[in-house]
């Protein structure tokens, strides 16, 4: 078990930089081919004659020509299974053909399956080591799974001046896209230029590097149109001309323009597959399902080996099942077919709900009471604290199963983000999806509202550390749990690395150095936001997000806003990290010894020892309150004593300084009732529907204590969940809905309720009583 | 061995019966055993013994001490066993019940079930050959152990009701049904009809959800996944009682408090006869009719708690 909420959040596609990366299109062969009649249908194709290319292909499938022939020309007709024979029959004819076992592998990297793909590149090199397109092949394929070795071997073929032109321009192509991944710019150029002079008059070896400059443009938020049309004008029908630059928008969070860009390449090249498939994404990002449903099927029509897009395509279809609420609800978007008017808390201008919510049907009931009402504060929140109004209605999607909320947010399963936010879409977890981890849902859906506004606010003009920055210090500062929570895995990383400089920290999100970075580059992004707010001010950080929706950069931005240099900000940055948390992290051995202490003592049952040493660990950080929390094992010690009071008072103080392990705190809320703690207990219960909203026992228990209070509606509502929840004990459910319902004085209802609570339990004496009560007011 | 507050054991002697099943028979009887089989780890035998008194306390409410034979540790072993059996064959009358409730762990090797006690451990071949020579019209056998699931095709031909806690052998994990199975007894939000009587099926219905509950909240892949086979018509689940909620002294009945219950045993039996006709009826008219009969149940459970001095809460 482990609490999670946090930092498996992303603010788009980032993590899928190498993959979304992979081939843009028909990939050129880069000197890998030698045959004449081969290369004549290639230079047609790559110079936009696709129709004669197209002919010329077909002209070499016919048994005069080579069987490696025949298998380039059919798959550069797009018939890929059968190159796959063709080239299985050319290999089995000249095995030794190291050459011809670098082309099959690239078919199969061209079908998505790479180890397949570096088998056949693995043999190549055994046949001849030499082979500078298996290694280059090799490293291309490495880089795509995020293997830090494939750089180096890119660099190693760019410095053997041996190794044919084409392997050292697509070496440096591969390495200048990787800078500006990075926003290296200045070694991208650097990358660039030299591929340009290794060119030469080759201009088809300039296609993808005027691609890349046009991708270099977007990165320093210039026009890229100079080298699109340089581009173009090499080959018409290129379309990587502007799905490159449309890449390098997306992963700046600028959706817009990538759209308007992979729809141009689309435009100029129908059969860019990819470009179709990252074209289909951002509509979905955008929150258009239909013309990203139209962009997928077009993609798989013409690449059905890509499991991204079968992956997508389930997840559409199921994205079609989803039940869709607006709210304020009876605003006009919040049905089919309702005609816009004045509703109350509706913009009379936009005249568009404030929030969309797509649920799973199964959830629904029971997850929209509590994501409506937490989404719409959490919109009030950030309005007012940024003084932005959205011009659009937020979207927020919770997915019962992890996988399809990862495919939903990078296209394939497998990575442990709990939360993205694309603008005014916000996709997330549903608690089902972490079952058995306490996972806070409350404060991932007000992590991911946060960036709905640093996104919007700043035009999608932000660095990813910023608005990861607002995210964290907004759940510290008003999110659900209002605590600064590092953990503590952040701190031991603290010990022997440092921060990042506030220029570079983007780079500690996308291209992670040692095993932590990323979360501890959330902490710090986090703690910078929270410095500015104590030392300048909150208004400051408003200040700032305003200054980069201008287009100002980060040192742009520090200087404009905080009077500061980038170096001067990092030096006052640590040293309040320092006064915050450097007596901490001093510590850090000493409490794990003493955590360590309190738990062993507590399993021999030692409770005087864990005792001690709880409270120790307590006083020595007492705002840490994850799930191996030592208020947890000191209250367990307490039991262990039968000192249930004392042990209610610690948990009283583990949950009042945010602690939400769900076990403990529901019998915390049972004790607070016990003790006619109303009002505290109904506290702890609602925090909880945070963490466990599928709960019934929670659900029966806090509407038991609202109706007790005289709080029937809010009973009502948590007795419709419970009802959600298909009870076994339905009699007990109806008859809370029916005693409800009674003190709402919907009389009618309410003895519906009971009659269907006594249909079940005839002998249910509470549920007569009721009735009787009911029809002697009726 | 923990202590258990009921005689530990009666070998092969049938001391007294009591009406089990809710079906009113004056002299009907059930006999009832409880083994506890092996624990083998602390963690499990402490599991076993608690599910062994939750479940023995329960029953005795219901069968009474003398009727109740629960075998534990060296006491559990096969021969006292089937000496029980022997019993019942000798002493059980034509409408009396059997019911045989197994703690503990099972194995099974893809040929037989074995139920892990000291000694040699019990069969399937044992547990056939045990309730096949008692002559009675119920027989109930609740097993809560790993591959339990085993029986459900040996005995689907018997004319036994099997509560399992697998689904087939093959599901060889320790179980968690027993432990959610033995709370069902304890627990209010068991009774669902909430006559304060906990039945085979209510038990089963509660453990059968809070199993499957527990294996979701913690992302775990259910390893377990309990069956209850009846024959025939299925009636006796919902007939059998396990526990009692509420105090069930009738000795000191009055005339007028007997009356009493006859009036609301009819009025039962009207509302049973009315949801049989629901299909029938418009939602409507069966609201209104059976609204009309629970007021009648109501005025005689009023006058019931006025005679008992019970507030009926």
């Amino acid at each position: 078990m482990a609490n999670k909420h946090l930092y498996g959040c992303c603010l788009t596609l980032i993590l899928c930089f190498s993959a979304c990366f992979n081939a843009y299109a028909r990939e050129y062969h880069y000197g890998a081919l030698e045959n004449p009649d081969l290369l004549q249908c290639e230079d047609l194709h790559w110079s936009g004659e696709l129709s004669a290319a197209k002919s010329c292909f077909r002209g070499l499938i016919n048994a005069s020509q080579p069987l490696f022939v025949q298998a380039e020309a059919i798959w550069a007709l797009g018939d890929r299974k059968t190159a796959n024979s063709r080239f299985s029959a050319a290999s089995k004819a000249e095995p030794s053909n190291s050459r011809l076992l670098v082309r099959w592998g690239a078919l199969y990297a061209d079908t998505y399956q790479s180890q397949e793909a570096l088998n056949l590149f693995s043999e190549a090199l055994q046949l001849d080591p030499d082979n500078a397109y298996a290694r280059l092949a090799t490293a291309e394929i490495l880089l795509e799974s995020g293997g830090t070795d494939a750089l180096e071997q890119f660099a190693a073929l760019i410095e053997d001046r041996s190794m044919p032109v084409g392997v050292r321009v697509k070496a440096n192509i591969a390495l200048a896209r990787v800078a500006l991944q990075r926003d290296e710019s200045e070694r991208a150029d650097t990358l660039l230029d030299d591929a340009a002079n290794l060119a030469g008059n080759d201009i088809t070896l300039l296609l993808a590097n005027y691609a890349m400059r046009a991708g270099r443009a977007v990165r320093a938020r210039e026009d890229p149109d100079e080298w699109i049309t340089r581009a173009l004008d090499i080959n018409p029908a290129y379309g990587d001309a502007y799905a490159i630059p449309a890449y390098f928008y997306m992963i700046t969070f600028r959706y817009d323009e990538t759209g308007e860009y992979y729809q141009r390449a689309v435009d100029v090249q129908a059969d860019h597959w990819e470009a179709h498939l990252s074209l289909a994404a951002n509509h979905l990002r955008q929150n258009r399902p239909t013309p990203a449903r139209e962009h997928y099927e077009l993609a798989y029509a013409g690449d059905p080996f890509n499991p991204e897009l079968v992956n997508s395509l389930r997840l559409l279809d199921y994205y079609d099942t989803f039940s869709v609420t607006s709210y304020p609800e009876h605003s006009p978007g919040s049905s089919p077919g309702s005609s816009p008017g004045n509703s109350p808390g509706i913009d009379e201008e936009r005249l568009l709900p404030d929030l969309s919510l797509r649920l799973d049907t199964e959830e629904k009931e029971v997850l929209a009471p509590y994501a409506s009402r937490l989404a719409l504060k959490a919109l009030d929140t950030f309005s007012d604290r940024y003084g932005f109004e959205l011009k659009q209605t937020a979207t927020i999607e919770i997915y019962p199963n992890h996988d399809d909320f990862i495919v939903r947010a990078l296209g394939m399963p497998g990575t442990a983000l709990l939360g993205v936010a694309f603008g005014y879409v916000v996709a997330m977890d549903s608690p089902n999806a972490q079952a058995g981890e306490d996972y806070h849902w409350g404060t991932t859906l007000w992590h991911e509202v946060a960036h709905i506004f640093t996104l919007e606010a700043s035009k999608h003009n932000i660095p990813r550390w910023f608005s990861e920055g607002v995210s964290v210090f907004e759940e510290w500062n008003t999110g659900p749990i209002k605590t600064i929570r590092i953990p503590l895995h952040v701190l031991e990383s603290l010990r022997t690395q440092e921060f990042l400089p506030i220029a570079e920290l983007d780079s500690g999100f996308v291209q992670p150095e040692y095993q932590n970075q990323v979360i501890v580059s959330y902490m710090q992004a986090g703690l910078i936001c929270e410095f500015v707010k104590r030392n300048f001010g909150f208004p400051k950080l408003v200040d700032m997000l305003n200054a980069y929706g201008d287009g100002v950069d980060t040192p742009g931005v520090v200087k404009e806003v905080l009077g500061l240099s980038t170096g001067d900000f990092d030096v006052q940055f640590s040293e309040f990290f320092t006064t915050e948390f450097g007596e901490q992290i001093k510590q850090l051995d000493e409490w794990r010894a003493v955590q360590v202490q309190a738990n062993k003592a507590l399993s021999d049952e030692s409770w005087d020892s864990a005792l001690e040493a709880a409270q120790q660990a307590i006083d020595m950080m007492p705002a840490y309150i994850e799930v191996d929390s030592p208020y947890l094992t000191k209250a367990r010690a307490l039991v262990g004593q039968e000192n249930i009071d004392a042990q209610m008072v610690t948990l009283e103080t583990f949950w009042r300084n945010g602690g939400y392990e769900a076990t403990s705190l529901f019998a915390l809320a049972k004790y607070l009732q016990e003790q006619d703690r109303f009002d505290d207990a109904i506290k702890v219960l609602q925090s909880q529907l945070l963490v466990a909203p599928f709960d019934l026992e929670l659900h029966f228990l806090l509407g038991d204590i609202l109706l007790q209070r005289e709080r029937a509606s809010e009973a009502l509502t948590e007795y419709q969940v419970a009802l959600a929840l298909n009870p076994l004990d339905k009699a007990a459910a109806h008859y809370r809905l029916g005693n409800a319902l009674y003190q709402l004085g919907d009389l009618e209802q309410s003895r519906h309720n009971v009659l269907t609570a006594l249909d079940a339990a005839p002998h249910y004496r509470p549920a007569q009583k009721l009735l009787k009560s009911i029809l002697g007011n009726l | 061995m923990s202590a258990l507050h009921i005689r530990s054991v009666v070998t092969g002697s049938i001391v007294g019966m009591l009406l089990l099943l809710n079906t009113p028979s004056a002299s009907a009887e059930t006999h009832t055993l409880l083994v506890q089989g092996l624990g083998g780890e602390a963690w499990y035998q402490r599991q076993f013994d608690e599910q062994a008194d939750t479940i023995g306390e329960a029953l005795k409410s219901v069968v009474g001490e003398p009727q109740l034979t629960i075998l534990r540790g060296s006491d559990a072993n096969r021969q006292v066993v089937m000496d029980w059996f022997d019993g019942i064959a000798v002493n059980a009358d034509d409408d009396d019940s059997a019911l045989v409730v197994l703690i503990g762990h099972g194995t099974f090797d893809d040929v037989e079930y074995k139920f892990n006690i000291p000694g040699p451990d019990l069969s399937f071949s044992d547990l056939q050959q045990g309730f096949s020579q008692i002559n009675v019209p119920a027989k109930v056998l609740i097993n809560t152990s790993s591959s339990s699931g085993a029986l459900l095709d040996a005995l689907k031909e018997e004319p036994i009701t099997l509560l399992t806690a697998t689904k087939n052998g093959r599901e060889r994990n320790a179980t968690r049904f027993g432990r959610f199975f033995a709370r069902a007894f304890v627990e209010t939000a068991a009774d669902l009809d909430k006559n304060q009587k906990i039945s085979l099926q209510e038990a089963f219905d509660y453990a059968e959800r809070a199993t499957n509950d527990f294996y979701e909240s913690e992302g775990l892949l259910a390893t377990e996944h309990a069956f209850l086979q009846q024959p025939g018509e299925g009636q006796i689940a919902g007939r059998m009682t396990l526990a009692n909620l509420g105090s069930q002294d009738d000795s000191m009945q009055s005339p007028e408090l007997i009356a009493l219950f006859e009036q609301r045993d009819q009025l039962d039996l009207r509302i049973e006869s009315l949801r049989l006709r629901r299909i029938g009826m418009g939602e409507q008219d069966y609201e209104y009719v059976f609204q009309i009969l629970m007021l009648d149940l109501i005025m005689v459970q009023d006058e019931i708690d006025l005679l008992d001095g019970v507030n009926g809460e």
